[in-house]
């Protein structure tokens, strides 16, 4: 059961006969009020039979594509796309991160030819984040600065780190976080997939409780609207009613970039008797 | 394995690719001749009107601009910026023409070697040259402001030296008009403006007006006179570290006049309030330093942490670490050679 979401997405309830990830998934994707076209990206794979569940795990992606004319928005959908297929025929002995880091690798260099062998195509470069979840684990591999957040009792958490310019401003004490929020240049990166052919993601990973809720979201929506109000609309409205308010209030309060968000909550699915 | 899903990607439409640009090429009603450089968004060309033979520089934006609308303003801006200014240290920008596959500026061929070019070369430039040049320079500024212009993006690869010792500003893609629509560019290549001669406002995010070109004017002629700009490192956030935390480096020579030091120091003041507020007036103490008074002190930027989250320890703390971190040390290695 392959779910493409693109850039409208709907909630999915995920139901297994044994101890297993319950997922409840819910995403969407807008141009904003601003700009002409919408390049970012989302899409997620939950394998319908439990033991590829059981072995292969489920995988969110987002990404934020960034070129002129339809660039942006094939890199995007392009690496998204790609790095599900390169995940899932992967070598299915090896760990789950390894397994993860393996395919953005060999993503990176996908687009890097792609961008190089077509002139249209040329400098378009996408963000990618992706969270996998397998068994009680979870794994996340990010280049970029869109972001993975885990909510944990309506408190969220920035898992990934940006590859931006101005958290590297800040890191040097060039900046002020303050001054960094406000920065012209806040959204320029400092890594992304399309530049070098060989892009060596951040990964990280853990373990989920009952209740988590992961939220991977693209840079234009926190522009608007805070990681806190989006866990907050989430724990009182649910998963596909929070995804959906979000990017309407991020609309509201003025759109100026792409927005796009996907909300991932987890629950132990009990083995039916 | 990856199963190219380019096929699809291509269904979605793709740019028709640009053709690319070569030596005898006719463009609209020009023949280029040499490709003169290439920037992050564009690249110049020299070329000659069929018709007569006038060389013009024709400006092309990068392949990834074609389509963007700031790539327009900008063109748009530069047109403007062209026509509305004439003075001898800005070469006119003729038009914008569409008439080939991409729009391109046609702007006046300016005969010289870029200042850049002649600091690589030369190394640190006499006294009079440099301020000579300087004074040029601040001349072409005093006029750009009183026009609603401010550069934004002064460096030596945007200047041009005449054989005959005229400099000229080129390169206005930054230019910020009074009342123009802020261009903004959601792009990879870093900030608006070069680390190494950016203003320390424009560093934490200000736009950048007139004084940003005072500033950057200094530390030109502070290159031109120590042979390397105030603040170098081997990357651009050491670069900008070093402008708003450290204190102006001497210049080692022995004929720099003290009231010329003074005049330095002012331009590159990080405190607006002492920093000279025009270009005319850090042209006036320029034609007369020895007049010139020390500038009050000027103290490090805003953060006085230490780079990496180490400043809220302060300096005396981190001492203190290092020398208990020297001591364990010694005392294991001790410890081990008696045993």
């Amino acid at each position: 059961m392959l779910i493409s979401a693109g850039p409208r997405g709907s909630a999915h309830r995920g139901a297994l006969g044994s101890v297993q990830p319950h997922f409840e998934v819910a995403g969407r994707s807008e141009r904003g009020a601003v700009r002409q076209r919408n390049d970012d990206y989302f899409a997620y794979y939950i394998p319908g039979d439990g033991e590829r569940l059981a072995q292969d795990g489920a995988l969110f992606v987002i990404a934020d594509g960034v070129g002129s004319g339809p660039a942006g928005n094939a890199a995007s959908a392009e690496a998204t796309n790609v790095l599900l297929q390169e995940y899932y025929f992967s070598r299915r002995d090896a760990a789950p991160a390894a397994r993860l880091r393996a395919a953005f690798e060999r993503v990176s260099s996908h687009i890097f030819a792609l961008a190089a062998e077509n002139r249209g195509f040329h400098n378009m470069q996408t963000t990618l984040t992706a969270l996998l979840v397998r068994g009680d684990g979870w794994w996340c591999c990010h280049v970029g600065d869109s972001k993975l957040f885990a909510i944990r009792a309506g408190h969220p958490r920035q898992v990934t780190r940006d590859h931006s310019l101005v958290r590297e401003m800040v890191r040097w004490s060039i900046l002020g976080q303050k001054d960094a929020e406000r920065h012209p240049a806040r959204h320029v990166l400092t890594k992304s997939l399309g530049i070098d052919p060989v892009v060596r993601p951040d990964s990280c990973g853990g373990r989920w409780s009952e209740g988590d809720v992961f939220l991977l979201s693209t840079d234009g929506l926190l522009d608007h609207v805070t990681a806190e109000e989006l866990a907050g609309w989430l724990g009182m409205e649910g998963i596909s009613a929070g995804v959906d308010h979000g990017v309407d209030v991020g609309n509201a309060r003025g759109g100026t970039d792409n927005l796009t968000l996907l909300g991932v909550a987890l629950r132990v699915e009990t083995a039916e008797a | 394995m990856i199963l190219r899903s380019t096929l699809w990607t291509m269904a979605r439409g793709v740019v028709r690719s640009p053709e690319a640009l070569a030596s005898g090429q006719i463009v609209g009603s020009y023949r280029l001749v040499q490709r003169l450089g290439q920037g992050g968004m564009a690249t110049t060309w020299l070329a000659e009107a069929t018709a007569d033979g006038q060389r013009v520089v024709l400006k092309f934006p990068d392949v990834a601009q074609i389509g963007d609308p700031a790539m327009y303003e900008r063109f748009r801006r530069e047109t403007e910026i062209g026509r509305r200014v004439n003075h001898p240290s800005v070469p006119r920008c003729l038009e914008m023409r569409e008439d080939w596959q991409r729009p391109y500026l046609v702007m006046e061929f300016v005969a010289g070697k870029l200042l850049s070019d002649v600091v690589s070369r030369r190394g640190a430039l006499p006294v009079s040259e440099a301020t000579h040049l300087t004074e040029q320079l601040l001349e072409a500024l005093t006029h750009l402001h009183n026009h609603g212009i401010v550069h934004r993006d002064l460096k030596p690869e945007n200047l041009v030296v005449s054989p005959e010792g005229q400099l000229r500003i080129i390169d206005f893609g930054l230019a910020l008009l009074e009342g123009s629509q802020r261009v903004t560019w959601r792009g990879f290549s870093g900030l608006a403006g070069t680390p190494a001669y950016m203003a320390p406002e424009q560093i934490r995010g200000e736009r950048g007006g007139p004084q940003a070109d005072v500033y950057a004017a200094g530390a030109i002629l502070y290159e031109m006179l120590a042979g390397e700009p105030p603040y170098s490192g081997d990357n651009p956030l050491a670069i900008m570290y070093r402008a708003i935390n450290e204190p102006l480096p001497p210049i080692r020579r022995n004929d720099l006049p003290p009231g010329l030091w003074h005049v330095l120091q002012r331009a590159l003041h990080r405190d607006r309030a002492v920093r000279y507020r025009s270009a005319e007036d850090f042209l006036r103490d320029l034609r007369a330093p020895e007049e010139v008074a020390a500038p009050p002190m000027d103290k490090p930027g805003r953060s006085r942490r230490l780079p990496f989250g180490l400043g809220g320890w302060g300096p005396s703390y981190v001492v203190a670490i290092v020398a208990c971190v020297i001591i364990i040390v010694v005392a294991l290695v001790l410890v081990h050679a008696r045993g």
